[in-house]
């Protein structure tokens, strides 16, 4: 019995793990807030799952879940590239709400409101990844594959370029580094790795709607990047566990499931405030939110 | 012709209830400088409040009615002194006091949801009636009274703001805020009393639009968005062009839809912010601020 | 004086600025050492806590149950049913409706070593999901009633298909589930006869422009097609359908837009009370004189003591036969409630397949096929889609209660 329901915990703690490390790959170098980020993850998610139940093969749904919501982060920064602080925030947020409202409205694409059923488990070669077991392996795999990639790219070269932007943009724009170009990078990467997390999640739960990617999720996200801390994988890692599991351990609160949605959500702002009060930088952030 | 007439009507209700949370947000926005996101707050509290009042222990229909933007104002009050405050000691960021106010507000929608559950609560004081016939448009009393009483308040506003000694501190305050202290102006008053009088005018749109239609747990998050929005269209950092840009989305979304399937409407909305912010964070109405 | 005050805000940044770049700069050097473990020691972390996890899997795989288990049923001696439906939230109406119907069978079945879990799942798709596959793979049932809202059956179709566990809805109609699935039932009609017999009625009542007040949902959408196809066969014309957000309650707009096309009557397909509610008393205020119509979501308590709707006429599909009605005062002391019968009938299905020796999903779901019985909402017999055939009848608000005026066959 409980064997299960720990598979559940560790594949939604996998792919969370690459969602919210990505996300910090571009909060953390480019110092902006991207409260647009929820809504990348259901681009993601609703690419791929569309794509697949038209027929699709999975590996490349999969794929181009990952490049089209690299695409829209690179909109998404590029329609936001002269807002700093707050307002680039708001703009974000804004995003979210706009990608959320076009879910529900454009129905014929997304079948709006009655959100995508049935989306079939992935087929690899034509093996079916159907037991859930199974997709444990799967996504610990791409899990890895995707920190491992990820701590390379901040490990570089270039890592240490989008750290000096982070530091100190003027003085590298000073000498000569064309740093919307490289903020224009790392969102791709980070919108990539958004794409397939969200391909991973749509698999698994085999239904999405459009409010499955709206305020409460963006809420979980900020929660976790936050408690781990700005520019620091293994916080995000960390946090994710911690935050997930707490998440799943409220489900046996012995209240009725009706209030656990709002228990939930109490827990995640409450914590997220007292971080913000006592502790802004999280448990391994290195730098503060600008 | 009477079609375009109701839209507009339409348009000039949301509106109101907009300017209300507008003018608050903006007022809050341009003492303090930072978002006050949680303003959402002030509406749906006094929301619940009017209902726990009247509906729930039956107590008399005007005493609830006034005694939820004032409740309303003081937990707005509560949040500048226990969350806000604290935080710009330690010198937090804008951002910082964003998420702070986005995770306020959530927690305040979600105990509410807690405590009186998901389901839209009717206040039940007014009679379902047929609306009066207005050039072949259809307007009820009670819309009637959403768009005087908030045309009266800002009148009110508008006079405190330019009139009255303490709201030129305020405004002295909003434009530059160390030459205000040195006049000798105390900051942390102003900053109090614009927590106190926004969030009583949050409250006032949560008390109309309980009576109107009803109130639900959501609705704090629903109208701070569209009082954002229009507060960004018509130009964040006056609060007259706030509750102008606030008008102007009233309208905008009733138009909008005329063409567009209803589900839209508050798409149009959300565009808007998202174009606004991009194009024109400024808004409309951008005050050049003489000397 | 606000610009001079700006200007110098930019001259202490630019001397902030140099002091900040020795600041980085030592640390920078200091911490390079630093930084470097630190993201070693990161993947380390990762490697090490990603390792030590999957090998305790593994372990309590190995040792404990079987490593890949299909269905799990720890408890042989007890059978386990699910149910799932909107316990809480705005259809909560119907789901302890349809649950006293339910338990009511169960009651009458006399089954022992059964027991019935309960979900709630809010009429929401993702809830369904969720809900579903906890039934499934942690409780080890071997059968589900639900969901109540057509939108949430559809979600939790797929999973019960998947795992070859029968679902049978007392209440989703809409007509998207007859292909849902061959492991997918229901003891209620689906809408497409719903449609034909309200569009029937309505042409009968000599209206020829209709309207249509829509849920954006699986229920509305489908219901809203239907009518709209049948009223249009027999010669009427649909002149506007308005659709609006699950749960919304400002409905103005829509209303304004109806009201512009001039209907003779107006059809409302709500599965929300709240927004059947909105609906009914925003008609009224912007000055609607037409007739009213509504499908069964709208025959509940709510909509009956709302006085702007007085005269509404609802179709509905059977609300039980007269033994059922008594046999439920009897239990509960209330009148029977809307979708209750079909509730019993779901259960009752599946507790006489269990009765006749079946035990697994697949050995049910042969055995409903088969079925044919007097249920509590008229005779039950699944043709080879899982759906029934239909009773409907139309009640008119008077005096806050529905009161029947006619029943008939359809179908």
């Amino acid at each position: 019995m409980i064997l299960p329901y720990l598979t559940h915990i560790l594949i939604l703690i996998g792919i969370y793990t690459i969602l919210i490390v990505s996300l910090n790959l571009a909060l953390g170098y480019s110092g902006l807030l991207n409260l647009g980020h929820v809504a990348l993850w259901g681009i993601g998610a609703y690419t791929s799952a569309l794509l697949t139940i038209h027929g699709v093969p999975f590996i490349f749904s999969f794929i181009i879940a990952g490049i089209v919501t690299a695409l829209f982060g690179l909109l998404l920064v590029f329609a936001t590239r002269r807002l700093k602080g707050d307002y680039f925030a708001l703009a974000s947020l804004g995003f979210s709400f706009v990608v959320y409202s076009l879910l529900l409205n454009l129905t014929e694409l997304t079948r709006g409101p009655l959100g995508v059923a049935g989306i079939p488990k992935p087929s690899l070669f034509g093996l079916i990844i159907k037991n859930s077991n199974y997709y444990l392996i799967f996504v610990a795999i791409i899990s890895f594959a995707s920190i491992f990639l990820i701590n390379k790219i901040v490990k570089s070269g270039f890592g240490k370029l989008l750290e000096a932007m982070r530091d100190d943009e003027i003085g590298l724009r000073v000498l000569g580094k064309d740093t919307t170009k490289l903020k224009y990078k790392v969102m791709l990467v980070s919108g990539f790795f958004t794409g397939i997390s969200g391909s991973l999640f749509a698999h698994y739960i085999g239904f999405i709607d459009p409010n499955t990617f709206y305020i409460s999720e963006l809420i979980l996200l900020i929660t976790i990047v936050i408690i781990g801390g700005i520019a620091s994988i293994k916080g995000s890692i960390i946090a994710t566990f911690i935050i997930l599991s707490l998440s799943e351990l409220i489900r046996f609160l012995p209240v009725p499931s009706s209030i656990v949605g709002p228990i939930r959500q109490i827990t995640y702002v409450i914590v997220l405030l007292l971080i913000l009060m006592f502790k802004p930088r999280g448990l391994f952030g290195r730098v503060d939110l600008e | 012709m009477s079609l375009i007439l109701q839209f507009a009507l339409n348009g000039l209700i949301a509106g109101s209830i907009y300017a209300l949370v507008a003018s608050g947000f903006s007022l809050i926005y341009n003492t303090n400088k930072f978002m006050h996101f949680a303003h959402g707050i002030s509406v749906v509290v006094s929301g619940y409040i009017l209902f726990s009042l009247f509906s729930l222990i039956n107590l008399n229909f005007y005493l609830s009615l006034f005694s939820a933007p004032i409740y309303a104002s003081f937990i707005g009050f509560l949040i500048f002194r226990v969350i806000y405050l604290p935080l710009q000691k330690r010198k937090a960021s804008n951002i910082i006091l964003l998420i702070a106010s986005i995770s306020t507000l959530i927690l305040f929608q979600n105990l509410i949801l807690l405590f009186f559950g998901a389901n839209v609560k009717d206040i039940g004081y007014l009679e379902i009636k047929q609306g009066i016939d207005f050039y072949g448009a259809t307007i009820t009393p009670m819309q009637i009274i959403i768009i005087l009483t908030s045309l009266v308040f800002f009148i009110f506003l508008y006079i405190f703001m330019n009139k009255t000694k303490l709201g030129r501190n305020m405004r002295a305050v909003s434009n530059n805020k160390e030459l205000a202290s040195v006049i000798g102006i105390n900051e942390r008053r102003i900053s109090d009393l614009s927590f106190f009088i926004g969030s009583f005018l949050g409250g006032v749109a949560g008390v109309l639009i309980a009576l109107e239609q009803n109130i639900t747990p959501n609705v704090g998050v629903f109208l701070i968005i569209k009082g954002f929005t229009g507060a960004v269209i018509g130009g964040i950092s006056s609060v007259p062009a706030s509750v102008l840009g606030s008008y102007i989305l009233g309208l905008v979304e009733n138009f909008g839809i005329a063409a567009l399937p209803s589900g839209y409407k508050d798409a149009i909305s959300f565009i808007l912010l998202f174009l606004f912010l991009l194009l024109k964070p400024e808004g409309l109405v951008s005050l050049r601020r003489k000397k | 004086m606000a610009e001079k005050a700006e200007k110098s805000d930019d001259e202490e940044e630019k001397e902030e600025k140099p002091k900040e770049n020795k600041k980085s700069k030592k640390a920078e050097g200091e911490t390079k050492a630093q930084e470097k473990e630190k993201g070693n020691s990161a993947m380390s972390v990762a490697v090490i806590i990603i390792i030590v996890l999957l090998a305790g899997y593994v372990y309590m795989g190995v040792s404990g149950n079987s490593i890949f288990p299909v269905q799990q049923n720890p408890d042989k001696s007890q059978i386990k049913i699910g149910f799932m439906g909107p316990l809480t939230g705005d259809a909560a109406s119907y789901g302890h409706g349809i649950k006293r119907g339910v338990d009511l069978a169960f009651k009458d079945s006399g089954l022992e070593n059964v027991k019935i879990i309960y979900e709630d799942t809010k009429c929401d798709g993702k809830e369904a999901v969720n809900a579903i596959n906890k039934l499934i793979n942690i409780d080890g049932v071997v059968a589900i009633v639900g969901e109540v809202c057509s939108g949430a059956t559809l979600a939790a179709a797929p999973v019960a298909e998947e795992n070859k566990i029968v679902l049978i809805t007392p209440s989703s109609t809409s007509p998207g589930l007859t292909k849902a699935g061959d492991y997918v039932f229901r003891t209620i009609p689906s809408d497409t006869l719903q449609g034909k017999f309200a569009a029937n009625l309505i042409y009968g009542m000599n209206i020829t422009n209709l309207s249509i007040l829509y849920g954006n949902e699986e229920y509305g959408i489908g219901l809203k097609d239907s009518l709209k196809e049948d009223f249009e066969i027999l010669g009427g014309k649909v002149v506007s359908a308005e659709t609006f957000e699950r749960g919304s309650t400002d409905l103005r707009t829509q209303i304004t837009k109806i009201r512009s096309s001039k209907p003779q009557a107006i059809y409302i397909v709500s599965n929300s009370p709240d927004s059947a509610v909105a609906a009914l008393k925003q008609i009224k205020q912007l000055g609607l004189r037409v007739k009213l119509f509504g499908s069964e979501g709208l025959k509940g308590p709510e909509v009956a003591s709302e006085k702007s709707a007085q005269g509404l006429i609802i179709t509905s599909v059977s609300a039980g036969t007269t033994k059922f009605v008594e046999e439920y005062y009897d239990e509960y002391g209330l009148a029977a409630e809307p979708f209750s019968p079909q509730g019993y009938d779901a259960f009752t299905a599946l507790a006489k397949t269990l009765k006749e020796g079946a035990s697994t999903g697949d050995q049910i779901k042969e055995n409903i096929y088969k079925l044919e019985f007097d249920g509590a909402s008229g005779k039950i017999a699944f043709d080879n889609n899982g759906d029934v055939s239909g009773n409907y009848d139309v009640y008119k608000l008077g005096n806050k209660t529905f009161v029947l005026q006619q029943y008939g066959e359809f179908g």
